[in-house]
C-alpha cells in the first residue's frame, strides 16, 4: 500500500479518521522525542515532553489547514515551548540551580570523562541563558535551522533570531573566560 | 566567540531513539485523547498548555511507587444529578472512563484521577483488586473538586491541594468507604482533617 503523506493524513485527520492521526503519531513522535531530548538530555523528560506535544496535537489537528510545513512548524514551536515549561517546572521544583545539569543523561561512550564534564558545563552555560537566547541558539546551532526558519517557529523576525545567537554568543564568550 | 565554536560547544549527544513502549503510550493516550475530543459539548476540545504528562511511568518495571500518567482528556465531569437506579450522572461517567482505562492498562490501572478537566490515569506495579468494590472519592481542597475512581484496597498518591497525598482506599464490611491519609480520615460519612476539607465517597454502583 502506497504510504500516505503528511497532508493526506492531516486532511484524514481533521475529519475524524483515527487511524490516520496514529500514523501521524507514530511518524513524528520520535522527531519529538529527539528533539525534546536535545533541550533537556534527559530521556524521562524528553518522554513527558513528547506526551505532551501529543497530547496537543490530538487537542488542535481538527482545526489544521492541511499544510505540511506548516505542521511541521507548528510541532516544532510546540516542542520547544513544552520544553521550556518543562524545564522551568523542575526548576522551580528543584530551587537549585545547576543540580538539574547534573541530572542530564551522560554518555560515555568512550568512557571520557573530561568530555562528560565539559557537556557539563555547556549545559550550566546554556542553562544561564535567557530562555529567548537558549532557544534561537538550540534552533540554529543544535537543530541546524537557519535564522529564517528558526523565525518561523519561534514566530518572531528573522532580525530578532540574528541578534538573539549574537547576544548568547556574546554571553557565553564572556562566561567561558571566567 | 565564532559560530563554529559555539557549534563545537552545542554538540550534543545523539539523542537515544524512543523505545517501543513509550511509543506505544505515547501514541495511545494522545489517541484516546484525539478520540474524546470529537464527542461533543461535553468535551472541551480548546488548546491547552496543561495536559503535562509525567511519563515516569515504566510499565515493564515493577514500580513500588504509583506513577502518575496524566492523560488529559479535558473532560468535563457531568452534574451529579441521578437517573431512576439511583445513580448519578457523575458515576456512570466516572464509570466509563475507568472501564476505558482499565482496558488499556489492565494489570497497571490503580486509580483514575479527574480535576480541573484533566484525567489523571495512576498507574503502578500493584494491579487492581478487581473483585474489590469499585469506589468514587469526592474531594475538595482550595475549591477545586478532584474526582477518585479506584477499587478499594489501593494505596495511591496523587496532589490535593497543591501537594502530593498518600490515601489508602478501603471498604468496610457494611460498604463504608474509609479514606485514610497522612491529611485526613473519612470514615462512615464524617471527616477528620483541615476544616477547608471536604471529602465524601461512596461505592459505585455501576457496573463495567
Amino acid at each position: 500500500m502506497q504510504m500516505k503523506s503528511d497532508f493526506q493524513l492531516i486532511e484524514m485527520a481533521v475529519d475524524g479518521n483515527e487511524d490516520a492521526f496514529r500514523s501521524l503519531l507514530q511518524r513524528h513522535c520520535e522527531m519529538v522525542f529527539k528533539v525534546a531530548y536535545r533541550w533537556c538530555a534527559v530521556k524521562e523528560d524528553a518522554e513527558d515532553i513528547a506526551q505532551d506535544v501529543m497530547m496537543q496535537l490530538a487537542d488542535n489537528i481538527r482545526g489544521f489547514k492541511p499544510d505540511e510545513a506548516a505542521f511541521t512548524t507548528w510541532l516544532y514551536r510546540v516542542t520547544i515551548n513544552a520544553a521550556k515549561d518543562a524545564y522551568r517546572r523542575k526548576q522551580s521544583r528543584k530551587n537549585n540551580e545547576g543540580q538539574y545539569a547534573n541530572d542530564r543523561d551522560v554518555h560515555s561512550s568512550d568512557s571520557a570523562a573530561e568530555q562528560q564534564l565539559w557537556q557539563q558545563e555547556t549545559t550550566r552555560l546554556l542553562d544561564r541563558l535567557p530562555d529567548k537566547d537558549k532557544e534561537a541558539v538550540f534552533l540554529v546551532f543544535c537543530e541546524g535551522l537557519n535564522h529564517a526558519e528558526a523565525a518561523t517557529i519561534v514566530g518572531c523576525a528573522e532580525s530578532t533570531i540574528s541578534w538573539r545567537v549574537h547576544s548568547a554568543r556574546k554571553k557565553l564568550k564572556a562566561w567561558t573566560k571566567q | 566567540m565564532t559560530n563554529d565554536e559555539l557549534k563545537n560547544m552545542l554538540e550534543q549527544p545523539d539523542a537515544p531513539d524512543l523505545d517501543d513502549a513509550a511509543r506505544g503510550r505515547i501514541v495511545t493516550s494522545a489517541a484516546i485523547r484525539y478520540r474524546h475530543a470529537a464527542r461533543g459539548p461535553e468535551t472541551n476540545t480548546t488548546a491547552s498548555s496543561g495536559g503535562w504528562l509525567k511519563s515516569t511511568l515504566k510499565p515493564f518495571m515493577a514500580a513500588a511507587a504509583a506513577l502518575v500518567l496524566v492523560v488529559a482528556i479535558q473532560h468535563s465531569l457531568p452534574g451529579g444529578s441521578t437517573n431512576g437506579s439511583g445513580t448519578s450522572g457523575t458515576d456512570r461517567y466516572s464509570a466509563a472512563v475507568f472501564s476505558e482505562y482499565q482496558s488499556l492498562f489492565q494489570h497497571e490501572l490503580r486509580a483514575v484521577v479527574a480535576r480541573n478537566g484533566d484525567v489523571d490515569v495512576v498507574l503502578g506495579g500493584q494491579a487492581s483488586q478487581q473483585t474489590n468494590p469499585l469506589v468514587i472519592i469526592r474531594i475538595e481542597a482550595d475549591g477545586q473538586p478532584i474526582y477518585i475512581t479506584a477499587y478499594s484496597g489501593q494505596t495511591i498518591e496523587t496532589e490535593i491541594g497543591g501537594k502530593s497525598v498518600v490515601l489508602d482506599i478501603l471498604t468496610t464490611a457494611d460498604q463504608e468507604v474509609v479514606l485514610a491519609s497522612d491529611e485526613f480520615i473519612l470514615e462512615r460519612g464524617v471527616l477528620h482533617g483541615p476544616d477547608d476539607f471536604v471529602a465524601d465517597a461512596h461505592i459505585l454502583e455501576v457496573s463495567l
